[in-house]
Order: structure tokens, then sequence, then C-alpha cells
């Protein structure tokens, strides 16, 4: 009888983990890419950030040539944007006082 | 070794193997999963080591070889082997030993004949092989019975011994060996046995200047003074003074034995250092002063120690033998001599170390009057720390039986915490909630964990302001939404520890948390996937038309559904700091201020989730 050889049958080693090293450049490309891709960066085709695009996509689904309250259109918004009301009203507001895109009326 | 009759000796050997399988905290402290580095599955190894390495101490057998594949461990040393007749007896007929009298063994860890024979009964499989004189014998136990007895063979094997092991499935569950808990243990066999080479899965670990090299492999940022390496019988230390960092590190051990928590041996190097600097400068420096940032490691050598908790990770024993001096005595005579002599044959040394302590005093006044304030604050939080719901037993009592389940989940937001509070155990788990994102504390002075209020009141929960003694929770979780703001958090989060209390983490204190990022079910099966690939699979499973659900957040898992994710079957992901960089470029890099590049690191490796494309990978 001999020794059995200590390369055995399978090759399942023990797991390796990932160190903090790895995790914060998991996490931060992660993150970094999702601000760049989905947040801050606007489009070089129609120059606007995503939640701008929601905007403007949701006020032409409500659009049937009347005003409508800001409130309603940030709500059917936010079937679009998978964010919190506070961030896409702000951004209609930026969009409002630019005079360019929405027919606002009242104090903006 | 009868087997089949029934004589007075099989009794007893059966008891012994049920009571260590019914009982295994005794013999090797917790089970766990592996997921944490005190857990049974290591201890169990290094059962095995110790005597391999018992081998070497008495100059037999310079290389052990380890190998862990599949779950089986196999070590094989170069030692004496044991006497062939005796294998059985040694692996399966407790309290055996060729230690109890042997004058060298003396000062070994392992002394009851115990450990291997806890190793034979807690594993679904065991083979042990002893070769000696030519001669060779082998025998394979099932959860401590024997299987196979092989007769004694001729063999031309070099001499020594071979243990194969398959833990327990049964006893430990759905355990895994993380590579990087085996590496350490081995790594601290080397330092401590210098000239000892340690082959793992072909890889060799091996120490050349013992506890030197312990310190040099450990640090990671700069160091203000060349390491300091003191040899004595019985006593080995090095230390030195990390450049930043704040906090004590020490590395103790007692016979060869990791003392994670310190103990009577620790208290008095920590005590010796104070006392013989104060001494050669001359000057009544205050102790925190001097111990600022002191990274440092102990090993003393002591006859029959006595352990404070039977995982041996802290040293009870006041006296380095029965009848002989006190261990603080001891390593205080061994330091005032040594150490002061080093420091007077090193003046460049000493007026380092000078600075440094007249740095820390520095900072240290010029923190007391926030710190005050922040006490003032404390003070109130301790009464009513309101980000904090807390639970009933605490890691830092003794006393209580369940300390070592302990939990603190730092959550992200109300919704979130608002689900754990409600499943959670209350006797034992306990929230913390963030608001929103935490401030980066990269590039701050600690002046920043009594000013931020979240801190403040994170540091009050943990109560880990003067050390790791106090730590009132066994098991920090971060526990955040799987979503990339989540991730966020998280980075924040251990940018914080790893600038203020680094010592957390290295000591695996702090976990993430998993949790499901999909629902996916049809009315009669449930599956709940952490990845989009296990979304697919699911999804491929249960056929047609399947609800999915995307958790966004913790929040919108209800609570009975969030019970199954902090329960037993908990999922964690420990934090570990590797050994190959260093801390300090890590959080400058990706914490600190927006260089060049890190936009272009940025921008070469920017992700973008392609859902069709995964879909297409996967089914093809």
């Amino acid at each position: 009888m001999s020794v059995e050889d200590t390369s055995l049958e399978n090759n399942d080693l023990p797991k390796d983990i990932s160190h903090v090293n790895g995790m914060y450049k998991n996490w931060f490309l992660d993150y970094a890419s999702y601000v760049i891709l989905e947040r801050s960066v606007p489009l070089i085709e129609d120059g606007l950030k995503p939640v701008q695009r929601r905007i403007l996509h949701s006020l032409k689904d409500l659009d049937d040539g009347r005003f409508h309250k800001v409130a309603n259109v940030v709500g059917h918004t936010m079937k679009y944007h998978p964010h919190g009301d506070a961030s896409i009203g702000d951004a209609m507001v930026q969009l409002g006082q630019k005079d360019l895109l929405i027919d606002t009326q009242g104090n903006w | 070794m009868a087997e089949n009759q029934y004589t007075e000796d099989n009794i007893r050997s059966l008891d012994w193997k049920e009571h260590i399988r019914l009982r295994p905290g005794m013999y090797i402290g917790k089970l766990g999963d592996g997921s944490s580095s005190d857990d049974g599955i290591y201890i169990l190894i290094k059962e095995v080591i110790d005597n391999s390495i018992d081998e070497f101490v008495m100059g037999n057998g310079k290389t052990i070889e380890v190998s862990i594949r599949d779950k089986k461990v196999s070590i094989r040393d170069y030692g004496r082997g044991i006497p062939l007749g005796k294998v059985i007896d040694c692996v399966s007929k407790i309290n055996t030993g060729a230690k109890y009298d042997s004058k060298a063994f003396k000062k070994s860890v392992g002394l009851n004949g115990v450990g291997t024979k806890a190793v034979n009964a807690l594993s679904s499989y065991f083979k042990i092989q002893s070769i000696r004189d030519e001669q060779t014998k082998l025998a394979e136990f099932e959860s401590g019975a024997v299987t196979n007895d092989a007769p004694i063979e001729s063999s031309s094997l070099r001499k020594g011994t071979k243990v194969s092991f398959i833990p327990d499935h049964g006893i430990f569950g759905n355990y895994r060996f993380l590579n990087e808990y085996v590496e350490k243990m081995l790594w601290n066999y080397c330092y401590l046995n210098t000239g000892l080479t340690i082959l793992y899965n072909g890889e060799k670990f091996y120490s050349e200047n013992g506890l030197r090299d312990l310190l040099e492999q450990n640090i990671d940022s700069k160091i203000v003074y060349p390491i300091i390496h003191l040899k004595g019988e019985d006593i080995e230390i090095s230390m030195t003074h990390s450049q930043k960092g704040y906090g004590e590190q020490y590395y103790s051990f007692v016979n060869g034995q990791h003392t994670t928590q310190g103990g009577t041996h620790q208290a008095a190097f920590r005590e010796a250092i104070v006392k013989t600097v104060r001494e050669f400068y001359g000057k009544n420096f205050d102790a925190v002063d001097i111990r600022q940032s002191i990274v440092a490691a102990v090993s003393v050598k002591v006859i029959e120690p006595v352990f404070e908790s039977q995982t041996k990770t802290k040293l009870g024993s006041n006296d380095i033998g029965p009848g002989m001096m006190t261990i603080r005595t001891f390593i205080n005579d061994f330091i005032k001599t040594q150490f002061d002599n080093y420091l007077h044959k090193n003046p460049e040394t000493a007026d380092l170390l000078l600075k440094k302590i007249i740095e820390a005093e520095k900072e240290r006044k010029a923190l007391a009057g926030v710190r005050k304030l922040a006490k003032e604050r404390a003070k109130k939080a301790n009464l009513h720390n309101r980000k904090l719901r807390d639970c009933r037993v605490h890691y830092n009592n003794p006393k209580d039986e369940r300390r070592l389940d302990t939990t603190l989940f730092i959550t992200e937001g109300d919704s979130a915490s608002g689900s754990i509070t409600k499943v959670r155990d209350v006797n034992t788990q306990a929230v913390f909630s963030l608001k929103g994102k935490p401030l980066n504390s990269y590039g701050l002075t600690k002046k920043i964990v009594y000013e931020n209020e979240e801190f403040n009141l994170l540091q009050a929960a943990l109560n880990i302001e003067d050390g790791l003694e106090g730590l009132r929770y066994k098991n920090v979780v971060i526990a955040t939404d799987a979503d990339v703001d989540g991730m966020h958090i998280r980075l924040l989060l251990i940018t914080f520890f790893l600038q203020f209390f680094p010592e957390l983490i290295r000591e695996g204190y702090l976990y993430i948390l998993e949790t499901p990022l999909f629902r996916v079910r049809n009315k009669k099966e449930t599956i709940y996937c952490y990845s989009d690939s296990e979304r697919v699979d699911a999804m491929n499973k249960l056929g047609k038309k399947p609800e999915v659900t995307r958790f966004k957040g913790l929040g919108e898992i209800s609570p009975n559904e969030f019970k199954h994710f902090i329960g037993k079957d908990i999922r964690l992901e420990p934090v570990i700091i590797g050994k190959k960089m260093s801390v300090e470029e890590l959080l400058s890099f990706y914490m600190g201020k927006n260089t060049p590049e890190r936009q272009e690191f940025i921008i070469d490796n920017l992700r973008f989730e392609n859902d069709k494309e995964l879909e297409d990978n996967l089914n093809t």
C-alpha cells in the first residue's frame, strides 16, 4: 500500500474570497458606471439626462392639450424612473426654468 | 480493535465518539460554516497540524504538506510517525498521547490527547497512515468508527504521518473552506516555527525571521522606525509604530496558539512597553500616547497554560508555570532589559519613537476639546441612541451564552430597518439605521468621528472608542440594498472603518449581508435569486410565465420573507483585508481626490447592463 498522491481527483480548491480591494473595485465600478450612464451625464444624441428624457416622455403620454399639474407629471414619470419623487421634481423644475421645452404656469 | 466483540472497551469508545458529536463545542469551540476564522472546520485542521508541528519542534521533518480539495483535507508530515501498533489508539481512544510526561512537549498547547480524536469523530471520512522503519499502517474511519483496519505492510516511503479527513456535513452543515483563513493560519505556524516549510496546495510557506516577517507582511502603511525584533528564552517579540492608523494592533501567541483576544501576556506586554519607554526617556508620557498606532507581535511559551475560553483565544494564566514567576514579571523583566538595551544601542530609533509619541500627544490634546463635547453628547446617546434598536444580549458580557450570536445590522434608510426590526431575534440582533449616505471620511482626522453625528452614534453603539475590548456585537453586518447606491454606501462605511477602526475589519468582525435580487415564482414554487444568472436559470426552470419581482431595496422585501434572509440561512460575506496591498493606496485611489488615473480607470472599465446579451449567453 502506498500513500496516495496528494493531487486528488477533484480540483475544487477552497473558495478564494474577494478581499477588500476586490470589493472596492467591484462596487466602485458598479456605482461609478451607473452614475455616469444613468444619472449625471447627458447623452450625446439629444443632450438629455435620463431623468429629463423620462419627464418629456411622460409629458407626451399625458398630452391632451391642457396644462397638467406638476405633481401628476412627477407621479407619472415615476413609472419610468426608479428613484424618488423629489429627484424628479427637481429635475423638472430645472427643465422648466430653461423655458425651452416646458410650457410653465405659476411659480417655477 | 475488536470490532464485533461486545466488551467494556467498546462501550467506552462509543461514548467518546458520541460525546464529541453531541457536544462538539467542548472540543472545537463553535461550529460555523467557515465564514469566520474561528469556525470549527479550521480548528480541525489546526488540531492535526499541531501534532505535525510538535514533530517539527522535536527536530523531525522540516516540511509539512497540506492540501484541501473538494472539502477533503490532507496533512502529511515527515516526522517520526506514530508507532504502528498504536495508530488506531492514537486517533480513536480519548486521552491517549505521548505528551503526558515527555518534558519537551510540556510547552505545547494540546496536552490532553483529545485533538485528533475530535477530528476523527467529527469527520464523515478519516484516514490515517503512519510510516516508520520501512513499514506502514493505515486505518480508515467514518464518524469515528473504524471501517478499514489494514494490516502492517512494508513500505519504501519516507517516514511520517499522513492524515486525511472530510468534516461531517451532518455536523457542520453546508460549510466551505476560505483560502484566506487557511493561509493565515499556516503563515502563523511558519512565523512561530522558523525553518519550517509548509506546502499548501503546492504553494510554499516559509519564514526566515519569525515574528519580524509577520509584522512586515501584515503592516500596510509606512512604519516610523525599523521593526524591533527581540528574542529570549520562551519569549519572542517584534514591534514597531505605524505612521498612520489609530488604535493598537497586537498579534499574540501562547505556545503557538494565536490568542486573538489577548489575555494576561498581552496585557503584561502593553504595560511593560509603557513602563520601559517612560523610564528610558525619563518622562511621564500618557500610556495612550506611547501605544498609539503600535503594531506588535508577542509569542510566549507557558507551561500548562490556562485559557479563559474553550477556543483558547484568551490567555488566563497568571504564572508561566506551576510555582514559577508570574507572566507579568517575566515579560516585564524581559522588555525592561532587552527593549531598553535596544533603544540605547539604536539612538535613531529612540529619536523616531520619541517624535512619534510627542506627535500622538499633540493630536490627542487637539482632540480633547472635541471629545469632551462628544462625550457629553454620547452620554445622551447611551441613554437613548435613537439610530439604534438594541438587542438584549451583548458580546462584551462574557457571562451570556449567546454572546457569540450577537449581530448588529447597519441598514440603509428606515424602510429596510423596519423590516429587519420586525422579524429580528430581539435577543441577539440589533439594528442601526443610517439615513442617506454617510460622509466620505477619507483623509479626515479622527475629529470627524466625534463631530459627525451619525459616526458618533455608530461608534457609541459599537462601543469601540477605546478599542475592541468593549465591542458589543460579535458580527457587524452592513445590510444595504443590493443596488448601486447600496454599493456606494458599503464603500463609504468600509472606508470609515478602515480609517478609524481598522482592527474591526482585521479581526474579522465586519460582514456584508447578501440579500436576493430577484424573486421568481409561480403558483407552486418560489425561488430567490442572488444574481442575474441565477434569475435566468430560475426562469427557465419554472417554465412559462413566472412572476419575477426585482427587489430594488431591502424595503421591498416583506418582513416575513426577510426572516429567512437573516435567520439560520443568513448569507454573509466577510470583509477581509488582502495581504498584498496597501489600504492607504486603495483608499486614496477610490475615495480620494478625483485623479486623472481614476477617470481613466472608470472609462476603461465602464460597466453597462445588457439583459438580452446575458440571456443569450446563458441559453447557448
